[in-house]
Formats: C-alpha cells, structure tokens, sequence
C-alpha cells in the first residue's frame, strides 16, 4: 500500500469539496519561496541531459562535499539503498530507524526483509548497535525537529565503520541549521556513510525534483550504474546550479524562513487552545505541535480542513505540523485558530458529524 | 518351533527395521510419558558448564571487539564439555546386546525429544487465551518468549506461540531425529548438548561475545542441516513449492537463518503470516514478514502444533518405505 504524505493538497481538496485555490496549503515542509526561475536556454529543452560539471562544482561547493551524485530526489535512492547494501554486505539483517520521520525509510528496509529496531529521542546506545547493521538518522527530524550534533553522529560513524555497518543520514531540513551539524564532508575518512540532501525544500522547488546523494566514490559509482542514464533533466540541473550559487539570496531566504517560522511559533502558541497542547517544536521550515495525550488529533485536523487550512496530521495521530506560512497566510491562520469551530473539535464529536 | 526360536525369528525380521522401530519406540514413549525429568541430566552438564566457563572465560572489561585467543578458549571449553560425553555413549552402547541397544536407543531418543513438552507449554497459552484469561495466558508466553509479555494482546500471545511452536518443533523433536537417523544416541547427545551451551554461551554480550562464539556457530551449524530437513517436512505438508520459495526467499535474510527458514515454511503451509512488531526490553523491534496469509489468530496454536507432529510422522514414514525398499530389492 502507498504511504500517505503531505502535499496532496488535490486530493483533499475533492475530499472536502473546496476549490484548491481557497485552501491554505501548509501540508508540507517545503520553502513557501521559491528561488526565481532564470531565464533557461531552450537547448536545454531540446538535448538530452549532458552530465553537467559546473552543476557538480556548484554543489560540491554548497554542500562542501568532495563527490557527490545528482539524483531526482532522495526517493529513487531511499528504494535502491537496501538491495545495494544487501550485494555489499550479506550479513547485515538489523536496522535502526527513527520511530518517527519519513516512512519511505521504514517501507524500503522492510520490504527488503530487515529487521528493523525502533528508537525515539536518542539514538540506540553506541555498545548497543550490532555489527553489520545500519544505523538511518533523519537530521533534524522531521516531524519533530530533533537535531543529532555532527560530533555524536561521528562517533556513530566510527563505530559503525568498525563493524561493518552503515550510516544513513537523511538531512533534508538541515539547510536551515545553522551552525551546520551536516555530515557532508566527513565522507573522505569512512565509505560507509550516505547523506541524503534535498534540493527542493529550502530552496522552494520541489516541483523540479532534484537532490544530491554525498557518499565515496565507489558508492555513487553504484548508484549511477543502478539508475542509469538522464535522471535529472535538464532545465532543473540549470536552475539548481544558479540557485547553488547565489549566496546572496540562500543567506536572504534563511533570514526569511527563520523570521516567519517563529512568527508560526508565536501564532501557534498564542493561537492553539494551550490547555491541550504538549509541546511544539520543529526547524525553520516546518513547526510541528504535539497535543496532549487523549486528545483526538485528527478531529482537529478534520476541523481544520473544512476551513481549508491543509497540515499534515502526523502517522501517529498524535501531532499536526504546519508548514512555513507567508505573512499574509499567518494571518488567515490567526483567524481562523481560535474560531469557535474548531475549539468544539476538541470537545463534541465533529469526525461523526462531518461522516 | 520353540519360544526362543520364535523370538530369534522375530529378531531377524526385525532387523531390516530397527531405526524404524528405535523412532517409532520413543515418539511412543514421549505421546504416553511425556516429559520426563530431563532437566536432571542437563542441569548436572549446565553446573559443569558453568564451573567451566568459570575457569577458561577471560573477557576483556570495557571491550566490545571479538577477541580470537577468549573465543578459542570457547572452543576448546566446548570440545572438552561435549566430545568426551558423546565418545563415551558411543562406547558403552557398542557394548550392549543388539535388543538391548534397541531399547536404550529408543529410551535416550526419548529423552532427548520434546514433543509431547512443546504440546503442553502450547496448549497452557491456548486454554486460557480460549476463556480470555489473559493474565494466565500471558503468564505462560513468558515461558515461551524472552520479551516481556505484560501488554501482550491475545493476537501477540497467538504469534508468539506459533512461532515459538515451529522453531522449537526443530530444536526439540525434528532436529534429535535427524541427527538419530544420521549419527545415532552419540550424535544425538552431541546435538542436544550444544543446543544447550548455545542457549547458555550464545549471547553478544561483553562476557560472552567471543567465548561464546564457537558455540553459537556450532548449533548454527548443526540445526543449519536439520533446519533444512525440517524446512522440507513441513514444506511436504502443502503448498511444497510455494513454502520452499518462502523459507529460501524469507528465511536468508531472517536474523536468525535457521529459524527463519522453518518458520517461513510452517506459517506458508498454515497459510498465515508471522513477523511484525514486537517489544524487547522496551524497544520495539518489526520482524519481516514470514510465509503469506492472514495474521495468526487463537486456533492457530493447534494447528502449529499439528504441523510439527505431522513432520516427525512424515519423517518416520520416509525412513519406513527407505528401510522396506532397501530390504525388498536386497
């Protein structure tokens, strides 16, 4: 069965029968900016993709990676990485995953038969992990913005490396952190490593489905054969290699994003009936509010959607996270949050009446 | 014709057949005697080892990495335990008249298989789980499972059962029959006993993470060529192809390889599906997915169970139609 993710905003849309241009779409955790779309040369539509150096220089730049490989998105990799890992190593039947982050994660290790061993806030204990296992951290978490220090995950990466094993770090939302904890340039001492970077989340551009996969040289040369040829076309590696490169407006867009996420912040917890709420936590390009236990999430999260405001209720049920919204947005939202509509969610049975 | 003629006829007819009836004596003696105290003799070999262990496991405080010279003192310790045991039991029995033999053959068999056991540990989870007792029920899977079984629903309880129920159904009947068959009482011994050691040394913790290397090899080892025996005689119980593909396919890439092959055979020809999550000490663990079907329910205790009797039957049969052969066409 297909996983369900945020930014399904059409399907919703029919589902609550409400045109998707009045919708308030805050399902997912991409930029609500987008880097402008330059003006791209037409040969570009024309030719097949050429693989494309000055695009690898920009990147290698901005992720301060030594080799790196172009992907469409992490997805394709995410699919791939176990059946690649199992022809490496026959041995290896544990992995470590996150209780909560993507789920894609968890559906490629299990469909391939791992064994997977779930751990929450902390990591499994360093004396814990078994040799030939793989260790996935998704840093910072998404959903729930945990951030693991780059110096904890190299000790990881050590230990790992010892005995046989694999780290998978997923650092879709870290361009937003700042110091940076990525891991991108501590591949040179240890080929066991895989980091996976989106592109299209802090730089607003989903749509182009473009992402970077930072390993050793051995291991990309595996992917590329595995996925072959034209993966990325060509208009989207253009446009990434000029969005690499302009420091200018990627410093603009983290003053931005980390503005407007503690304007979320503050809407949220001025907003939300505080009474009900644990706690809410998250990155600059994703808040993600934990209610109480007991309550029931996903009759807030149907309330919400009959006003058309889109989040994406967490696969726990417990949480709802809203992605960043633009000055404008936050104030439909501000609105719309003390609304006696969605108060009583909490208390009557909206979910039976809405059925 | 005189009585001591008669049984002397008898004798030699007999003969062709005497693993035949050596099986067929102890599976017997298990159905109407169940389990004996045999924990007696295992508990002695258990102070032993552990006097043993005692001596020889030198581990290295604060050190997690595999360490040759402690995991060949393993070795050594297990060869001493074990081999002298096996080498004796060989010798006392080539002593023993051939009717006599037969007899002590079939009592050691005996007490070396537990089906009867496995019926009984089985059915104190599937009574109380049929009048929702859940508390005695989840009592009992403790027996069972090394995790704990406090919130355990009843769904859980079944899983465990049967899961527990066809890879014990290895370990503690088929595998002593394989290795009867294949090695008689001496091989049998040989088999049970480090079956045992695994259970004691088998673990990759600090203390035992090299000493107990060469025993869990040994019984991955031994239960390597049985678990395949095993794998077979539930495969024969339908759909053959279908569970062979499954325990090859599942079961390589199961933690454990031996039980993952039987295990994935014994839920395809109950037509279900075991794995899924599990919690050990705290942390949740999702096994993947063993054989295809529905998830287990309560009635799939007695069927597991059924499964492993029909395998000894099975195997019994096989050696019975080998032996009538062989005499038939010699």
């Amino acid at each position: 069965m297909a996983l369900i993710h945020g930014g399904q905003l059409q399907q919703v849309a029919k589902q609550f029968n409400i045109a998707p241009e009045n919708w308030l779409d805050l399902s997912t955790g991409i930029a609500p900016f987008s880097y402008p779309i330059p003006n791209i040369p037409e040969k570009l539509y024309q030719a097949l993709p050429q693989p494309n150096n000055e695009l690898e220089s920009a990147a290698k730049g901005y992720y301060n990676a030594n080799s790196l490989l172009v992907t469409n998105g992490s997805q394709a990799i995410i699919k791939l990485l176990p059946c690649l890992w199992r022809e490496q190593n026959q041995q290896s039947t544990t992995v470590y995953l996150p209780e909560q982050g993507y789920k894609e994660h968890q559906l490629a290790w299990q469909s391939a038969s791992f064994t997977l061993c779930w751990y929450q806030d902390k990591l499994p204990a360093l004396e814990e992990i078994e040799d030939n296992s793989v260790l996935v951290v998704i840093n910072p978490n998404n959903p729930t913005g945990q951030l693991f220090s780059r110096s904890l995950l190299i000790k990881y990466q050590e230990k790992l490396a010892k005995c046989s094993g694999l780290l998978v770090v997923d650092e879709a939302f870290i361009d937003v952190i700042n110091p940076s904890q990525s891991m991108t340039n501590s591949i040179n001492a240890y080929k066991n490593t895989l980091i996976l970077r989106s592109f299209g989340k802090f730089f607003g551009l989903a749509g182009i489905r473009i992402g970077f996969l930072i390993g050793s040289e051995v291991w990309l040369e595996n992917f590329r054969e595995h996925l072959g040829p034209w993966q990325v076309n060509g208009p989207a590696q253009y446009i990434a290699e000029k969005a690499l490169l302009d420091i200018n407006w990627q410093e603009k867009q983290q003053c931005k994003l980390k503005a407007l996420s503690s304007r979320l912040r503050a809407v949220l917890a001025e907003n939300l009936p505080y009474e009900n709420i644990s706690t809410i936590s998250g990155t600059d390009l994703f808040q993600t509010v934990y209610f109480k236990e007991g309550i029931e999430v996903e009759k807030y999260y149907i309330a919400l959607c009959q006003l058309g405001i889109y989040v994406r209720l967490t696969d726990d049920k417990h949480a709802l996270r809203f992605g960043i919204a633009k000055m404008e947005q936050l104030e439909r939202l501000a609105n719309a949050l003390p609304s006696k509509q969605l108060t009583n969610s909490l208390i009557t049975n909206s979910f039976e009446d809405y059925l | 014709m005189t009585e001591s003629s008669l049984i002397a006829q008898l004798t030699l007819l007999a003969a062709p057949f005497l693993l035949t009836i050596t099986l067929v004596l102890a599976l017997i003696f298990d159905y109407f005697l169940g389990e004996p105290k045999k924990y007696h003799q295992l508990v002695g070999f258990g102070n032993l080892a552990n006097l043993i262990e005692k001596i020889l496991n030198n581990p290295a405080p604060h050190k997690t990495h595999f360490c040759p010279s402690n995991a060949m003192l393993g070795a050594i310790a297990w060869c001493v335990l074990i081999l002298p045991i096996c080498y004796l039991s060989y010798y006392l029995l080539a002593l023993l008249p051939l009717s006599a033999k037969l007899v002590i053959e079939a009592i050691f068999l005996y007490l070396a298989i537990g089906l009867n056991s496995l019926n009984v540990h089985a059915m104190q989870v599937f009574k109380p789980l049929m009048q929702g007792d859940l508390t005695t029920a989840r009592h009992y899977t403790g027996y069972l499972v090394s995790r704990e079984t406090t919130n355990l629903s009843p769904e859980e309880m079944s899983r465990a059962t049967v899961e527990s129920m066809l890879e014990n159904g290895h370990d503690a009947v088929i595998a002593s029959l394989v290795y009867f068959i294949i090695g008689g009482i001496p091989l049998v011994i040989l088999h049970r006993l480090a079956n045992t050691l695994d259970a004691m040394w088998g673990y990759k913790n600090t203390r035992f993470k090299s000493f107990g290397f060469f025993a869990a090899r040994a019984d991955d080892l031994l239960g390597f060529i049985s678990g395949k025996i095993c794998t077979l005689l539930y495969a024969l119980q339908r759909p053959f192809v279908l569970a062979l593909k499954n325990a090859y396919q599942q079961g390589n890439q199961y933690k454990s390889h031996n039980g993952g092959w039987v295990m994935a055979a014994g839920a395809t020809v109950m037509k279900k599906t075991l794995g899924g999550s599990a919690s050990y000490h705290g942390k949740t663990i999702t096994s993947p997915t063993l054989g295809m079907g529905d998830s287990i329910k309560i009635n799939d205790i007695p069927r597991s169970i059924a499964i492993v009797q029909r395998a000894a039957i099975l195997l019994v049969l096989i050696v019975f139609i080998y032996q009538l052969t062989s005499y038939l066409l010699v």
